[in-house]
């Protein structure tokens, strides 16, 4: 009886209940499947290009780094490092400042390193070095340039001159600033864009290349490798 | 003349019946044929979905390799790195004359040769204290007003002279103060 009952009812009113049936399993699919399907395809697409462009940047770099002459990064590293090292390089900076004096015919009276820099200066790190020289008044301008224009770093912090009255001999203190920066703990993110040497960097390589002030820092100094198996 | 006359027999309520039929039929193809689209269209963007996510695992694996790759290079990269970083400091600064050598170079220029430098000093600041020995005081004086007037000078702040005196020989001794502009 009951079956009967729905069915005359539904015979009754099938011209509204069946379009309400159609609107509710419409509704049904839309909000269940389509909706959240589309939003995820949007996303999905946005994820998509990004992950491409991501790949696209990486496989240029990949590319880039298969390509470097190993040697001549090598070499540019010696060059840089001789001239702004990773630490304080008292040897060198002595033999360095010793050429330049001689070159401009000082006598050295006193040559003092001091760890502590100047802080003021945003050059890295930097450590002070005093030197007394004797010398002509004529060649005063000379060795500061000289000392300031060095492939070496350093620049001036203090001059101190005295003479004699009746003659062209000075006695002069100069203070200097050498200056170093300890090397990078990381390299940075994966995706960092790679550096990249313009015109002006290979002129400086050049220079630095051709100065015989500089010493050269032996190879693999820097990027200690260690050994996959100490045992071997 | 025969005309064709057609009678309905039919009771109305039969009539009625299958008009209400008709109307039905109709709402049950366009309700079917929304339910159909409707399933086509949720299979299609089920079907996509899946499709979107194999690329993007072969994406994410090409990526994953290539990252790789270049954890690999670590090293060269550093090393690009460093000579970079280097070179943009050196570049920046290397040229450059510090502020005391400038007024090292400055000072020394304004001075006239008739005078002799006794003293120079330049401090950590630019700032110059000098001792000259002058033929006379006018020397002194004319280049002071030289100083304070030309406008190529406008880097000295202040010029301050700290002592002047005569000595018995004759010639002028001044100890002057140079501040230099920051």
């Amino acid at each position: 009886m009951k079956k009967e009952e729905i069915l005359n009812l539904y015979n009754r009113y099938r011209i509204y209940i069946f379009p309400i049936l159609v609107m509710a399993a419409s509704l049904v699919l839309i909000v269940v499947v389509i909706l959240p399907q589309t939003l995820r395809l949007i996303s999905n697409n946005k994820i998509q290009t990004q992950l491409k462009i991501q790949f696209d940047n990486l496989d240029v770099k990949a590319s880039t780094l298969e390509e470097i002459n190993q040697e001549e990064l090598d070499r540019n590293v010696n060059f840089t490092l001789s001239a702004f090292p990773d630490h304080k390089d008292f040897g060198n900076i002595i033999g360095i400042l010793q050429n330049l004096i001689s070159l401009n015919g000082f006598i050295i009276l006193n040559f003092e390193i001091s760890e502590s820099g100047d802080s003021s200066v945003k050059i890295g790190d930097s450590y002070t070095v005093r030197v007394e020289v004797l010398g002509e008044r004529e060649e005063l301008s000379s060795l500061l340039n000289d000392i300031e224009t060095s492939p070496r770093l350093m620049k001036i912090k203090n001059i101190d001159v005295t003479s004699g009255r009746a003659s062209d001999t000075i006695n002069s203190t100069i203070a200097i600033n050498v200056f170093y920066q300890p090397l990078p703990k990381s390299v940075g993110a994966i995706d960092a864009p790679l550096p990249t040497l313009n015109e002006k960097d290979q002129e400086i390589i050049g220079k630095l290349e051709g100065n015989k002030l500089l010493p050269k820092i032996d190879e693999g100094l820097f990027i200690p490798q260690g050994k996959s198996n100490p045992f071997e | 003349m025969n005309k064709n006359i057609s009678l309905n027999l039919l009771p109305i309520e039969y009539l009625t019946s299958r008009l209400k039929d008709k109307k039905f039929y109709k709402v049950q193809i366009i309700g079917t044929s929304v339910v159909l689209v409707l399933i086509f269209l949720s299979s299609l963007t089920f079907a996509l979905g899946i499709f979107q996510s194999q690329n993007i695992k072969q994406v994410q694996a090409s990526l994953s390799n290539t990252e790789s790759k270049i954890a690999g290079y670590k090293n060269v990269e550093g090393s690009l790195i460093i000579v970079k970083n280097r070179l943009q400091v050196i570049s920046q600064f290397g040229e450059l004359p510090s502020k005391q050598r400038e007024s090292f170079e400055k000072i020394v220029s304004i001075i006239p040769s008739e005078m002799l430098i006794s003293s120079f000093n330049v401090d950590s600041s630019g700032n110059v204290l000098i001792t000259v020995i002058s033929p006379t005081a006018q020397l002194i004086d004319e280049m002071m007003e030289k100083v304070l007037s030309a406008s190529e000078y406008k880097f000295i702040a202040k010029l301050i002279i700290d002592s002047l005196n005569r000595g018995r020989d004759g010639l002028f001794r001044a100890t002057l103060k140079f501040e230099i502009t920051r």
